[in-house]
């Protein structure tokens, strides 16, 4: 049995091969796992907000913010050994469910994932897959072994 | 004093918590007087703290529930919610369109619609009392209506909140129907942290 490592919200975790990382009730967050197949490190991030929108610094909770997520994401498999030219991305989340109040296209949802999608653009990592948008939760677990990103609802 | 004050004092939580009261209580009267029946309101609790931390205390449950939610604006911005378990949720619908749904999936536009409504009667009545009290002028737009999991459902509520890390408000009431084997729902008052210091010059010129 693999070690099943659980984060929250705003917080990720890199572990490799026997880990599976799981992460619950993700509504209008992404999930952005970053996966290495030679390695077999990966490493998953929940973040909650497109990005910052002050100058606080603080570092309680390293992927409050997408693109921050991400870069922090990076930081931690390049400690843990893993080349950036191997990564490859899966993105999660970014629902909108109340929609009479915001259209789709504004939706804080909508925005983090255009901000994940940019920020692995301009590192240069492939987004492999994406089950990103509409209007469910979901909760996701990343499997270290295959690097294999299951996608569940509630309903 | 020039440093901005991140934290509120117990005693001004404790003056926030006594208002979300007096709206909960014109609440749990709408409940009472529109089904005929007994409602038990809890004490509130209250948490503040910043979008994750909140976010961590009330949403990283897998629980499904069902959902009403409306935005505050106006003087007050933030937010409010009905939250029932789906079965709380059925027995609501029943009571009110007098049917005898046994599946939230059975459930037309009709039957949802009515639950909203009732949202709309008990959030409307508190937000009414609210502005009544601190002379504020407080509005909400129309319900709006999810059935997911607790944590997917406030996490879509609190990053439409705010995007900093100030720290918000939040406030849960549980109202129950006595005589129904406890079915009930938690309404959730949340205010931004620029409402919550609004409220509190309203309170302090009202109390002096």
């Amino acid at each position: 049995m693999s070690e099943i490592i659980e984060i929250k919200t705003a917080e990720l975790y890199v572990g490799h091969n026997d880990q599976v990382i799981k992460t619950g009730s993700v509504g209008s967050c992404v999930v952005v796992a970053l996966y290495d197949k030679e390695k077999k490190i990966g490493g998953l991030a929940h973040a909650m907000l497109p990005h910052r929108k002050n100058n606080i610094i603080e570092n309680k909770y390293l992927a409050r913010y997408v693109d921050e997520a991400i870069i922090n994401l990076l930081e931690d498999l390049k400690l843990a050994g893993s080349n950036k030219k191997n990564l490859v991305a899966k993105l999660v989340g970014g629902a909108s469910m109340f929609r009479k109040l915001t259209e789709e296209k504004n939706s804080i949802g909508t925005q983090n994932i255009k901000i994940a999608r940019y920020t692995l653009e301009r590192l240069n990592i492939p987004i492999e897959a994406e089950d990103t948008g509409g209007s469910s939760g979901k909760m996701v677990i990343f499997d270290l072994r295959t690097g294999i990103v299951d996608v569940s609802t509630a309903l | 004093m020039k440093e901005e004050k991140e934290f509120y004092s117990k005693e001004q939580v404790d003056e926030l918590k006594e208002i979300t009261n007096i709206g909960a209580g014109n609440a749990a009267t709408a409940l009472s007087h529109m089904l005929g029946k007994k409602v038990q309101m809890s004490v509130p609790e209250s948490y503040v703290g910043d979008l994750a931390e909140i976010q961590h205390i009330l949403g990283e449950s897998e629980e499904k529930v069902t959902a009403v939610f409306f935005k505050m604006y106006g003087d007050v911005d933030g937010a409010m919610l009905m939250i029932f378990p789906p079965k709380d949720a059925l027995n609501f619908i029943n009571v009110m369109t007098k049917n005898n749904r046994t599946n939230l999936k059975e459930l037309t536009d009709n039957d949802k619609s009515s639950l909203s409504e009732l949202g709309n009667i008990l959030l409307g009545a508190s937000v009414a009392a609210l502005g009544r009290f601190l002379n504020l002028n407080i509005l909400h737009t129309i319900p709006d209506q999810a059935n997911d999991m607790i944590g997917a459902i406030m996490d879509n509520v609190l990053s439409n909140l705010n995007q900093t890390e100030e720290k918000v408000l939040l406030f849960k009431i549980n109202l129950k129907l006595i005589d129904d084997n406890g079915v009930g729902g938690d309404l959730y008052y949340l205010f931004d942290s620029q409402s919550t210091k609004r409220i509190f010059s309203v309170l302090n010129t009202k109390i002096k």
